[in-house]
């Protein structure tokens, strides 16, 4: 799994060195998809839009990291059309993650949110998240395609 | 003060608020899914939703409480769709929505010790367009409700369209108004609701939608704006499978959280389960949702189905969640207790692939506990601090009020303590962030209305200064102090006493307010006081202030620098 996750991950950066966690390692994400389990995200994968009912659309993303000292960490998920000019950065979010047998960490069904998601349908959207702890960073994204499905309209553009 | 009554209590709630709740009411004759009596969170909100996958829409129905005179009714909700043609309802039975809440709470019951078995029975005309930058989606009498759906990317004509329609924006909500008007994620809609002038607050029922999509979502943020200390809130979900949080936490109580009271022959849950969502919070800055129950339907269905009403209400509530149940093979319920600076995010919930939950618990009673029947059992098995939740800003500490052990809350700097009601219906206190005081003394709740006066006026707190909250006084003590609530012909009131045993100074050098969103509004500042000496408590400020990443520490050390916040 160490392998793949080193694969998998684009950016490790440590920031500084200050009040940490006491942890120097590398601090590594993978991200992959599911609502209930993880799966691996290839770029150009479809995922189904999903809307929430008070909280506009979202596709069920994972993920997998090593490098972490609690589990308890700080998000930041992105979704912008592939090739637009980055967005404005959304607030950082607290999760955990669970401890897997291996002594990796794991974080399934977090909700990506799609700005203007109806008209990214069949179009390739970048997502990108960032995981920090304790002063460290690690970043990954992938392009994925968001799908219609029940429930999901038209773009009105 | 009379309990929740004030007009800021009535004009700004998100979801309704702190007002006493029915109990499952005595029946003369007991039939099936009306005969449990099972303790229920008395001052929690419960919200129902039902999942249709195929259809892709969710059903949510809402408990709205309310205590108040009927001109100060309102009710905001932001939704991110608006709700289905004709799917809006006010005839949702609130007897269906108390009978499924006492029918899914957990039980407990002790195991071991002295007792080996629980003894516990079964048990306005419609318009649509856009109106001065706002669109009006839906407009619509409903029941006792005149409902508006709007939306406008101004929040500013937002507020204005509610209030020319009589709808009753206070200054407070404003802000969060603008916050999800402005959202980026998407294009937030507000369903509005107000009592019609032939309706009174005798005519509240639970609102009933239908929604796009497909992942429940509760509208939490809003609710901060007055919301009671340790708030509960229990959420049902309906679907093919379980539930659990997505962007929260799903949390387990440990068995040694739990403790049993055998004077009031009951355990003390709801506060494990708000001491394990404190935990997180104070650790990890998220807050979280306990799984209580989760399992098919078929014996919900089959108990309903050879229920035998005892009355039409029984009638009713039996049609209502048949019609809710039916076809769906799957119900979740999950619960919490929050306070408002914990209302960070609104909870999404997603399928889960976690095993069934029983609701039956045992809890564990020491083994070397003494059986002599002379009380001193009830001892060994609980104390007080068992039975009180102070928030993710205090702890507990004994103190004695005529002779006797009493529970009291220690407020760690910047928080204050509160005197509420608890999930029994009992008198407590709790500690609240005073940032989250969304009207005080000064302001000016509408446009043009009188300055609102200072109810700390004339309030002794012994050992404390008396805080204004959202036109409540509440205490907050003197450091080492602790605070005790009581209800006294309906008025509520603190003091700060000293406790039984001193407050561990580890308490007040870990526990700081965290920071603030900079995206959610806070209702003033606070002056902190000078930073408690580090020592021992593992501090590291300076990087923490370095590292510039706001909540990354939240409940850590970032209070420490005498500062003005807001």
């Amino acid at each position: 799994m160490g392998t793949q996750l080193r694969r998998g991950a684009l950016v490790a950066v440590l920031a500084f060195v200050g009040c940490g966690d006491g942890v120097d390692g590398e601090l590594v994400l993978v991200l992959g998809q599911g609502e209930t389990a993880y799966a691996e995200l290839d770029d150009g994968t479809e995922l189904p839009l999903v809307a929430g009912p008070q909280g506009g659309h979202h596709v069920w993303i994972a993920m997998r990291a090593e490098g972490l000292s609690a589990p308890g960490a700080e998000l930041l998920v992105d979704a912008f059309p592939r090739g637009a000019a980055d967005p404005p950065r959304r607030l950082p979010v607290r999760t955990r993650f669970a401890l897997l047998p291996d002594g990796s960490w794991e974080r399934v069904g977090w909700p990506a949110e799609i700005p203007d998601a109806l008209c990214t349908v069949d179009t390739e959207v970048m997502v990108r998240v960032t995981l920090r702890q304790g002063g460290r960073e690690a970043v990954d994204e992938r392009v994925v395609v968001p799908q219609g499905g029940p429930g999901i309209g038209a773009c009105m553009r | 003060m009379r309990i929740a009554t004030h007009r800021f209590i009535g004009a700004a709630l998100a979801f309704g608020l702190g007002a006493p709740l029915a109990l499952p009411a005595p029946v003369a004759a007991c039939g099936g899914f009306f005969c449990g009596q099972q303790p229920v969170d008395q001052q929690a909100e419960r919200i129902l939703f039902s999942v249709d996958e195929e259809a892709g829409t969710t059903d949510m129905i809402v408990q709205i409480a309310y205590e108040g005179d009927a001109d100060d009714f309102a009710w905001v909700v932001p939704l991110g769709q608006a709700p289905l043609d004709g799917s809006l309802d006010a005839a949702f039975p609130q007897g269906a929505l108390t009978a499924l809440d006492a029918n899914t709470a957990p039980r407990l019951f002790p195991n071991g010790g002295c007792f080996l078995e629980e003894t516990d029975a079964t048990a306005g005309p419609p318009r649509n367009g856009d109106d001065d930058g706002v669109t009006v989606l839906i407009r619509e009498v409903v029941g006792p409700y005149d409902v508006a759906v709007i939306e406008s990317d101004d929040p500013d004509a937002l507020v204005a369209w509610l209030r020319d329609n009589e709808f009753r924006v206070t200054e407070a909500m404003a802000p969060y108004i603008a916050e999800y008007t402005l959202d980026p994620s998407a294009d937030f809609k507000f369903l509005a609701l107000r009592l019609t002038s032939e309706a009174g607050t005798k005519d509240i029922s639970p609102f009933r939608m239908t929604l796009p999509g497909t992942a429940p979502v509760v509208p939490l943020k809003m609710t901060a704006l007055a919301a009671e200390p340790e708030m509960g809130i229990v959420v049902f979900i309906l679907g093919t499978q379980r539930y659990e949080p997505a962007n929260w936490e799903d949390l387990e109580v440990p068995d040694e959280y739990v403790k049993w009271d055998f004077e009031r022959w009951q355990s003390n849950w709801p506060e494990a389960v708000a001491r394990v969502i404190d935990e997180s919070v104070r650790e990890d800055g998220v807050p979280g949702f306990v799984t209580e129950m989760a399992t098919p339907t078929d014996t919900y269905l089959n108990l309903l189905m050879n229920t035998t009403p005892a009355d039409e209400d029984q009638a009713a509530a039996v049609e209502a969640l048949l019609e809710v149940m039916e076809g769906q093979a799957y119900i979740t319920r999950l619960y919490a207790r929050l306070s408002a600076e914990e209302m960070l995010s609104d909870p999404m919930f997603r399928r889960s692939a976690g095993e069934d939950v029983e609701r039956w618990r045992e809890v564990n009673l020491p083994e070397d506990m003494d059986c002599g029947g002379d009380g001193t059992a009830a001892e060994d098995a609980s104390g007080p601090c068992d039975f009180i939740a102070c928030g993710a800003l205090g702890t507990c500490a004994e103190t004695v009020v005529d002779g006797e052990r009493v529970a009291a809350c220690a407020c760690a700097a910047g928080a204050t303590a509160r005197t509420t009601f608890g999930p029994r219906g009992e008198v407590t206190v709790a500690c609240q962030d005073q940032r989250m005081s969304f009207l005080n003394p000064g302001d000016v709740e509408l446009p043009g209305a009188t300055p609102l006066p200072d109810p700390c006026l004339g309030v002794d707190c012994g050992f404390g200064t008396c805080v204004p909250m959202n036109m409540t006084p509440t205490c907050a003590c003197d450091r080492g102090f602790v605070a005790i609530g009581s209800v006294t012909d309906g008025v509520r009131s603190t003091r700060c006493v000293e406790p039984a045993a001193p407050v561990p100074p580890s308490f007040y050098a870990a526990t700081v307010l965290p920071e603030r969103p900079a995206n959610l509004p806070a209702g003033r500042a606070v002056d902190l006081p000078d930073p408690p000496s580090l020592a021992g408590a593992g501090g590291c400020s300076a990087a923490a202030g370095a590292s510039g990443m706001a909540g990354l520490l939240p409940f850590a050390l970032l209070g420490l620098a005498r500062r003005r916040r807001r």
